[in-house]
């Protein structure tokens, strides 16, 4: 499972399945007793965007499908049996409802494909509780339901400013959502080892390196890979203790890589990655590695695509 | 009301194909199996620079491709995304796609989005609304827009026209074409009580660019458009019943939960022209 030529994660590469794709299917809500009908009153003369607003307030409610239906009545005035009909099997509540499942129920799912191992880690439950609140704290304002995920980070981020309540859900929702952002990210043509070669040595200590957009750096307090891979191999694991850990998750065409690093491999690489020159970069590691080690490190970035340009010198 | 002829859509008969769905991705580029073309849902790849590009553009090299829709909220009375239509439109460029399509929906207002395909009262006040919306599209596409019967789980008291004279209207109006998904056909017939057969006979099917059949989950009181498992025998009787009646076009099989293996979608997809003279 090593790329050809590249640094050879230590844990897990994959072909990372994406599969919070839309679709115009709709979920299956649980089978209920139809709900009584009652009169109708006179129709609804509604205009098409306050009819939108009702049924937009309405199925988006964070209660029961009817508590969104008195909500949009509070608004506007109109009643349910006034803007929507029932059929001769359900009254208009009823089928209003599926539209009201169906808003959340699309919602988590896509959460949870987004999340998985955040799933394992909370239990079924209590991530859907979560992506409740996901859901009522940030409605989706895009088009785009696969960029929607990203919401759970500013959930559970913390709210003003405090410390998040659960620093290693956090942090393990950060690795879910890299390899989803790394997925969607470009993957412009690499810097190639005969182009870093034909660079005269002389040079070297003042050359800046851009980073490839399809990776990301992930320190964490906790050892979030290790557990996420022991989800992924089909273990139960518990939530870990703390012990410090840094992740670069990259992709090399369809797959998606993970690797640990040492903290001293990190620190050179994040250095590089934020322009740092390459002759100031190497000096912090003095003492710590010899140079043949760091070349061999610098040798598999190289070759794993990290780099798409060099400049400078 | 008499209809005039309308300039034909221009859109080539492709035959029967089938939606292009993550679980397949691996084999369909390995293996480059014979599928007539593919259809794909346009949002999975407007916002990414990413693998399902590169993937998508593999396809399209070597198969039909379609772009079907399921955020441009036609109907929503929130201004028109244009960005979104220019984004389509990059995309429509970039893989050929042979045409576009959405649905007869709005998906949100105010700028929230539900992601669901809602429905609209169908009155005169939506139908002028609708209309200016498709001639905006169309004059970003460049070509006719092609909009999709949805499937319904209310209807609004204040509706004065059937959604097949919606429809009917729509087309006559602004040249749009249709997407008739008899599935969606039987499964709102189902839910409001109406007779599938009338809904065909009120449809301009001089206009259907597509099909689209499916599958649905049967809940007795009403159906739920799931997309799962095969076609149930009334909706292919409802193609049968469109191609008897004129209509002439692509056939697509959409199957979006509990996907099987590709062969299973393609054998499915196959039994299509049992029901319609399909296009080789």
């Amino acid at each position: 499972m090593t790329p050809a030529g590249g640094p050879a994660p230590t844990e897990g590469g994959a072909a990372e399945v994406l599969d919070v794709e839309r679709a115009s299917a709709t979920p299956t809500p649980p089978v209920r007793k139809p709900r009584r009908r009652t009169a109708s009153p006179p129709a609804s003369t509604l205009p098409l965007g306050g009819a939108q607003s009702w049924f937009l307030e309405a199925i988006t409610h964070p209660g029961s499908v009817s508590s969104g239906a008195l909500a949009a009545r509070r608004t506007t005035g109109t009643s349910i049996d006034a803007l929507l009909t029932s059929s001769p099997a359900l009254s208009a509540l009823d089928r209003l409802a599926v539209y009201h499942y169906a808003y959340r129920a699309r919602l988590i799912d896509a959460l949870a494909d987004d999340y998985p191992t955040l799933r394992h880690a909370l239990g079924v439950t209590a991530f859907e509780s979560l992506a409740r609140r996901v859901i009522d704290r940030f409605p989706s304002q895009t088009p785009n339901l696969n960029a929607y995920g990203r919401v759970m980070l500013d959930h559970l981020a913390g709210r003003d400013g405090r410390p998040p309540r659960r620093p290693f859900l956090l942090d393990l929702a950060r690795l879910e959502w890299a390899l989803v952002e790394v997925i969607h990210a470009p993957t412009p043509p690499r810097l190639t080892p005969a182009a870093l070669r034909s660079i005269p040595p002389e040079r070297w200590p003042n050359l800046r390196f851009s980073g490839s957009p399809s990776l990301r750096l992930l320190p964490s307090r906790w050892p979030v890979n290790r557990y996420l891979q022991a989800f992924r191999s089909g273990e139960a694991p518990a939530l870990p203790k703390p012990n410090p850990s840094c992740l670069l998750v990259y992709r090399q065409g369809f797959t998606v890589w993970r690797m640990d690093l040492s903290p001293l491999t990190h620190g050179l690489l994040a250095s590089l990655l934020s322009g740092v020159p390459l002759g100031e970069a190497l000096e912090a590691v003095e003492g710590h590695a010899g140079a043949d080690q760091v070349m061999r490190w610098f040798e598999a970035w190289v070759s794993g695509g990290v780099f798409t340009g060099v400049a400078g010198g | 009301m008499p209809r005039l002829r309308l300039p034909d859509l221009g859109f080539p008969d492709l035959g029967i194909g089938v939606g292009l769905r993550t679980p397949h991705y691996r084999e369909i580029l390995a293996d480059w199996p014979p599928v007539g073309w593919f259809e794909i849902i346009s949002d999975n790849y407007l916002e990414t620079q990413g693998r399902p590009l590169e993937i998508l553009d593999q396809v399209a090299a070597r198969y039909p491709v379609v772009m079907h829709g399921v955020s441009l909220s036609i109907g929503s009375t929130d201004p028109l995304d244009v960005a979104y239509v220019r984004r389509l439109v990059a995309l429509r460029d970039r893989v050929g796609a042979r045409w576009v399509s959405d649905h007869l929906c709005w998906t949100g207002v105010q700028g929230r989005n539900s992601h669901d395909l809602l429905p609209l009262p169908l009155t005169p006040e939506s139908l002028a609304h609708v209309a200016a919306r498709v001639d905006q599209v169309q004059q970003l596409l460049g070509t006719p827009l092609i909009l999709e019967n949805p499937s319904t789980y209310v209807e609004f008291r204040g509706s004065s026209i059937t959604e097949p004279d919606f429809l009917a209207q729509l087309c006559h109006r602004t040249g749009c074409g249709l997407l008739l998904d008899v599935n969606n056909v039987y499964v709102s017939s189902r839910n409001h009580g109406f007779d599938p057969m009338s809904y065909l006979d009120a449809l301009p099917l001089d206009r259907v660019a597509q099909f689209h059949v499916a599958g649905h989950t049967d809940l007795d009181t009403h159906c739920i458009d799931t997309h799962i498992g095969p076609v149930v025998r009334p909706v292919w009787e409802l193609l049968r019943a469109a191609w008897s009646r004129g209509a002439r076009a692509s056939i697509l099989l959409e199957w979006d939960a509990e996907i099987p293996a590709l062969e299973v979608v393609l054998r499915e997809a196959a039994l299509a022209r049992e029901y319609a003279v399909v296009a080789p």
